[in-house]
């Protein structure tokens, strides 16, 4: 019987042995394919942590330090086909996690819920300078048009110069199909008008990067607060800065002369000080010594302080016995006249800069968009690879 | 986990003793630790052998990337061996005998085995480290295979910690039967041989072709023959996904033996 009683122990043991099973388990993930497809737009946000790849597969977003996917295949959601991803404004709100794709008419958001909403814009701006807008979101994350409601003969004495009026327009949203427009006081010469760009400070003022220069400290209905100050520049004509951006520390404003692209370089920034009348127009490649194969300054890619970051694409046909590269990153501090150049060097994979469409950085990472899809480049290893492969040792 | 087995044996040792096992005519318990004064009266040596029933999974070592509708399954990738024949050695040091019916020993069970071992899935996939470059992906192969297995023959080295009953359990017990309970870590190194006619190179496998399993023993003791089942006592459930999103577990980091061993000497 005390023998019998010994089974009991057995038991015991065995309940206990079978309480140590570990538990792991193996989620599935995401595997972009539509990376590997003709990429036609990379925007990335450094400062934000976000970025935009759209390519004729679909749009991937990413997120935040993880880089979190999100992936909108065009399988599943037609209404990115709509988009010529190369004449497109990409916005981006930290605030509500959404970007912003503005394409004429077409305004189309994509968030972090993987939600696409898409609108046609049906406002008729029928005044002559209806082309001259620019879109910028505030720190809420709301979509304002800067533009032009009114257009005056500015009088005899003026010749035939005329007053246009800076109207600003609220978005409110796809259900309402309309923006709330407010009409201000704000004015800007015939003959020194053009794209209104602007971009909202820290506090909130929605500066207007135009001659004049509008800081727009609040506007209602009936009534907007504004500071206007001119602008000169010193042989030059000031009219605006495109992609203008603000050191709230130095109170620099940095901006475009032009919008670059692949066929037509960046030669000139502007900077100016908000509260002062002068512009400065610095030539990049006379401060900064370009590299020998170059085809100049097709890209802003972010700024930081007052450091402004370039793209400077290279020659895709380099002589034999010249180390590929793919192109450059030009950093120039505004603070002291400061280049700095760095090369992306090419590899096995991606041997020469010819398919490349589109080029940003997030990070460490630059992004690099081809035909024959999405590449990165570490700027730590300074090593490049696939998007996908990477993803691949990523969560393997 | 080890310290629990622990706790298991002291329960076993306590339970045995309030039942009177290993008294003296005084009624109390004689106790005795190894002496190497003593050595050879506190030492057993066994040659064990075990035929087709050997069979250890390793712990996860690797995920193979199972690509379905964009969407990547990671499939748990084991080192499994199936031993064909295995022989062991077997020293076994007393430690502590209480009595004449009781003791606990350290048991080092050194075993080679002829085996075949492969790195796969669940499913059967030959598991390759071999780089998935990005034309591959460009073809639709996120993952590579391995045509054939990753090689032959396997070592075993075990540390256990053995509760012996009855026959066996001292050198001066005559009974006729005898029980063991073990528990420890076996150290596994599988595959020895590398799969040559492959070319497959161990450098190429590092960290996937050894691990140490926690297992417990069972043996029975008639007279010169033991008969052990040693079995892994701390596997992990692995929960996965197929292709179509379909959940699946598994069992990883398990051990199985059965092995018939005859005692070398006294």
């Amino acid at each position: 019987m005390t023998r019998f009683k010994h089974i009991y122990y057995v038991i015991f043991t065995l309940l206990v042995l079978s309480s140590c099973v570990k538990e792991v388990t193996l989620q599935p993930f995401e595997l972009p394919d539509l990376v590997q497809d003709f990429v036609r737009k990379v925007e990335c946000f450094d400062q934000e942590n976000a970025a935009l790849i759209a390519t004729d597969g679909g749009v991937l977003l990413l997120y935040g330090e993880e880089k979190e996917q999100v992936i909108l295949d065009a399988d599943r959601f037609p209404d990115l086909n709509l988009i010529d991803w190369e004449n497109t404004e990409v916005l981006y709100s930290s605030a509500t996690e959404t970007f912003w794709v503005i394409q004429d008419s077409v305004f189309m958001t994509l968030d972090r819920s993987k939600r696409l909403n898409i609108h046609i814009d049906q406002t008729q701006f029928n005044i002559s300078t209806s082309n001259y807008f620019d879109y910028v979101l505030s720190n809420e994350g709301e979509l304002h048009r800067i533009g032009f409601y009114k257009e005056l003969w500015a009088g005899s004495s003026s010749g035939f110069t005329t007053d246009l009026y800076i109207g600003i327009y609220k978005y409110l949203g796809n259900l309402n199909n309309t923006w709330e427009e407010y009409q201000t006081e704000m004015i800007i010469k015939s003959d020194n008008v053009s794209d209104p760009n602007s971009v909202f400070t820290a506090d909130g003022d929605l500066l207007i990067a135009t001659n004049p220069q509008y800081i727009v400290s609040s506007f209602t209905k009936s009534i907007t607060e504004f500071t206007l100050i001119g602008k000169a520049g010193a042989s030059f004509d000031y009219e605006t800065m495109y992609m203008p951006y603000l050191n709230s520390t130095s109170g620099r404003l940095i901006g475009l002369e032009r919008i670059p692209d692949i066929n037509s370089p960046l030669q000139n920034i502007l900077t100016t000080v908000v509260n002062e009348n002068d512009v400065q127009l610095v030539s990049l490649e006379s401060a900064c010594q370009f590299p020998e194969f170059s085809r100049g300054v097709v890209k802003l890619v972010d700024n930081n302080a007052d450091v402004a970051r370039f793209y400077i694409r290279s020659s895709s046909s380099q002589p034999n016995g010249e180390s590929n590269v793919l192109g450059y990153l030009l950093s120039y501090d505004l603070s002291n006249s400061n280049c700095d150049l760095l090369s992306i060097q090419a590899s096995s994979e991606l041997p020469n800069s010819s398919s490349i469409q589109d080029i940003d950085v997030l990070g460490n990472t630059v992004y690099i968009g081809t035909r024959n899809g999405l590449f990165i480049y570490d700027l730590e290893t300074l090593a490049i690879s696939g998007y996908i492969n990477q993803l691949l040792e990523y969560y393997l | 986990m080890k310290l629990r087995v622990l706790v298991l044996l002291l329960f076993f040792s306590f339970g045995f003793h309030q039942h009177g096992f290993s008294q003296n005519s005084e009624g109390s318990t004689s106790v005795y630790f190894l002496s190497f004064k003593h050595f050879k009266s506190s030492f057993r040596k066994e040659l064990g052998f075990s035929f087709l029933s050997h069979y250890a999974v390793s712990p996860v070592m690797a995920e193979y990337n199972l690509v379905a509708s964009g969407v990547s399954y990671p499939q748990p990738v084991f080192n499994r061996l199936f031993g064909v024949f295995a022989m062991t050695y077997e020293p076994q040091f007393r430690l502590m005998e209480l009595g004449s019916n009781m003791s606990i020993s350290l048991d080092l069970p050194i075993t080679g085995a002829l085996s075949t071992v492969d790195l796969r899935t669940r499913s059967g996939i030959s598991y390759s480290t071999e780089e998935v470059t990005a034309n591959d992906i460009s073809t639709g192969i996120y993952a590579k295979e391995r045509s054939s297995s990753l090689g032959a023959l396997n070592s075993e080295l075990g540390a256990l910690l053995s509760l012996n009953l009855f026959q066996g359990s001292t050198i001066e017990n005559t009974n006729g039967a005898g029980l063991s309970f073990s528990a420890g870590v076996n150290y596994i190194t599988a595959p020895l041989m590398m799969n040559f006619l492959e070319g497959y190179q161990r450098s190429d496998y590092q960290g996937m072709l050894s691990w140490a399993s926690v297992v417990s023993r069972l043996g029975l003791r008639f007279g010169r023959v033991s008969m052990y089942y040693m079995i892994g006592v701390n596997p992990t459930r692995v929960i996965y996904f197929g292709d179509m999103g379909n959940e699946k577990r598994t069992l990883s980091n398990t051990y199985n033996r059965f092995s018939i061993s005859f005692r070398l000497g006294r």
